[in-house]
């Protein structure tokens, strides 16, 4: 690995830690430490939302699938898309308005305390931790592949400073690691996007042309087909990225940041142009790891078939467009941006343990604000710690599995919830426990029944359940229940 | 209320445009792959892909404005 991954990587990590060392000087309270003291100013939260949507999966994820795919990770882009236009619209400003550290508190402000928040913990905690090991588990393998260190090493450096950042800074450390994050990636995106383009001149039609000729695809690249034929599958990709979206507590959490309910919405107006920017080029990056990288010796073990894995072909590309030097540049970045979110996941956890769990469910709101703050810290490290653990046994584990079940969990549970409680004054707790509830269970129960656990992590022959997302199932049982039953209880009250 | 009405009929609105996209790549793919121009390998589902990205910026870039109005009308 060159020696510039490694300067931008410590360059970026001793950054990072001075932030923290200022802002654990500023966080003195429960406000403080969950919040940012609700002093972060739309601008920054903006790019703190598009730091915490945009994971490795995001922007690695997307290029590889489109290098293998072309067309139909479109999908994937406008449920992603979509999903910020209904949390810009219908979500941030009531959230800003209703809560004030987590969206249990949100769930919970008008129905019964203590059912809504332990679901709420529940839920947050069986999305955080999973989507934390996938994060860990792809950490560990791009330091493998990268910086020539172990497996162990990299999940121990990412565990190590996530902690770092989210026990001693909280959420202003957390924040202001996502803002630089961000500006690093649209930066290594820009330069990338601009480097293929210089290739041809600027003329799509020379790339587009140049894309479909090297794919084995052809112009069929361009056509939908390549990875969906089912519509039903494909609706439930849109659904899952949509309203997932829009119900990931690590997300929601953010708007808790700003001081007001229209600084959250400019905050997510802001977060999703850059979404959408960073998808736009992530197209002209995928084109070009086609052109560049297929059957290519130096980085192709065969046509489509990359070193690394297709995830890989983002940074194969910046070896391509700017040699070893902006390779390693971009590795820095992905490598940041891994770091980033596992710390934004992190404080949602601990917030949720500490504020939700201990303070609001076992003190009843009577807790004492330092030993509130002494049992966040607490938690952050033990979650370090069991993540550390989780994700070396999960090694060589497809982070895909691991990353379907917070986004179908958080689309299923969390957002029917979340909607419903603030939108409709009908909602009554049972409702919201029963639909919440079973669609928490019936998203996790198709997950193991579907194709990425029962077939490939299982090795079972096919898979009982056929779609990979369940969201098309459990997110309207969810809705449909927690309002049948909410109408039978205000018919029996 | 009546822009919290708008904000639900613009979501709709957004999600019957990802239906109808989702609709005409499984139903059209021929349409959906067909090139710009002749000589072209652009086709119109990348461009229709490209150009619902950006309504959705536009649409939360315009909202934005109302909003704001809005919420500066109830501060009042």
């Amino acid at each position: 690995m060159s020696a510039i991954a490694v300067w931008t990587f410590l360059l970026f990590v001793a950054a990072t830690l001075g932030i923290t060392a200022w802002a654990a000087r500023r966080t003195h309270s429960r406000q403080d430490f969950y919040a940012a003291g609700g002093r972060i100013t739309w601008v920054q939260n903006g790019f703190a939302i598009f730091g915490d949507a945009m994971s490795a999966a995001g922007f690695l994820g997307i290029t590889g699938l489109f290098f293998l795919a072309g067309y139909d990770t479109l999908f994937f882009t406008f449920g992603l898309m979509l999903g910020w236009a209904v949390v810009l619209l219908l979500v941030a400003e009531r959230l800003r308005g209703l809560g004030r550290f987590t969206f249990a508190d949100v769930v919970s402000s008008r129905l019964a305390k203590t059912p809504m928040r332990t679901f709420a913990a529940c839920t947050t905690l069986v999305v955080a931790i999973p989507y934390l090991i996938a994060q860990m588990v792809a950490a560990g393998a791009l330091v493998e592949a990268l910086f020539g260190l172990s497996y162990a090493q990299g999940v121990l450096i990412v565990g190590g400073l996530m902690t770092v950042y989210v026990a001693a800074g909280g959420m202003i450390a957390t924040t202001w690691v996502q803002i630089v994050k961000a500006a690093l990636l649209l930066l290594g995106a820009t330069a990338l996007t601009v480097g293929v383009l210089l290739q041809f001149g600027f003329d799509l039609n020379k790339l587009f042309n140049a894309a479909a000729n090297a794919h084995p695809a052809g112009l069929d690249l361009f056509r939908p087909g390549q990875l969906y034929t089912d519509g039903f599958e494909i609706a439930a990709v849109v659904l899952s990225l949509s309203a997932g979206s829009a119900g990931l507590p690590h997300v929601l959490m953010r708007f808790f940041t700003v001081p007001d309910a229209v600084q959250a919405r400019r905050s997510a107006m802001l977060a999703l142009t850059l979404i959408g920017v960073l998808q736009f080029m992530v197209l002209f990056i995928g084109l070009g790891a086609i052109v560049f990288l297929v059957d290519n010796a130096q980085f192709s073990e065969g046509g489509l078939k990359l070193i690394g894995g297709s995830n890989m072909a983002a940074i194969h590309l910046s070896n391509v467009i700017g040699g070893p030097a902006f390779m390693g540049f971009v590795a820095a970045v992905t490598f940041a941006t891994i770091l980033a979110v596992v710390s934004g996941l992190t404080i949602s956890a601990a917030a949720t343990v500490s504020h939700d769990l201990y303070s609001q469910v076992i003190c009843k709101g009577q807790s004492d604000e330092r030993r509130e703050l002494r049992i966040s810290r607490v938690t952050t490290v033990a979650l370090g710690i069991i993540a550390m653990l989780l994700s070396v046994l999960f090694e060589g584990q497809n982070v895909a599995v691991l990353a379907t079940i917070p986004l179908a969990i958080a689309a299923s549970a969390n957002f029917p919830v979340l909607l419903l409680a603030m939108y409709w004054k009908g909602l009554t707790t049972r409702g919201a426990l029963v639909g919440g509830g079973v669609g928490l269970v019936v998203s996790l129960a198709l997950i193991v029944l579907g194709p990425n656990v029962w077939q490939q992590a299982l090795g079972f022959e096919e898979a009982v359940f056929p779609y990979v997302y369940p969201t098309v199932f459990s997110m309207p049982l969810a809705f449909v229940l927690a309002w049948g039953f909410s109408v039978l209880d205000r018919r029996a009250s | 209320m009546i822009l919290q009405r708008l904000a639900w009929v613009l979501c709709c609105l957004l999600i019957a445009l990802a239906a109808a996209f989702v609709l005409l790549s499984v139903h059209a793919p021929g349409f959906m792959g067909m090139p710009v121009t002749a000589g072209n390998a652009l086709s119109w589902g990348v461009v229709l892909g490209i150009a619902n990205i950006l309504v959705v910026i536009g649409v939360a870039l315009f909202f934005e404005h109302r909003l704001n109005a809005a919420a500066r009308r109830d501060a009042e």
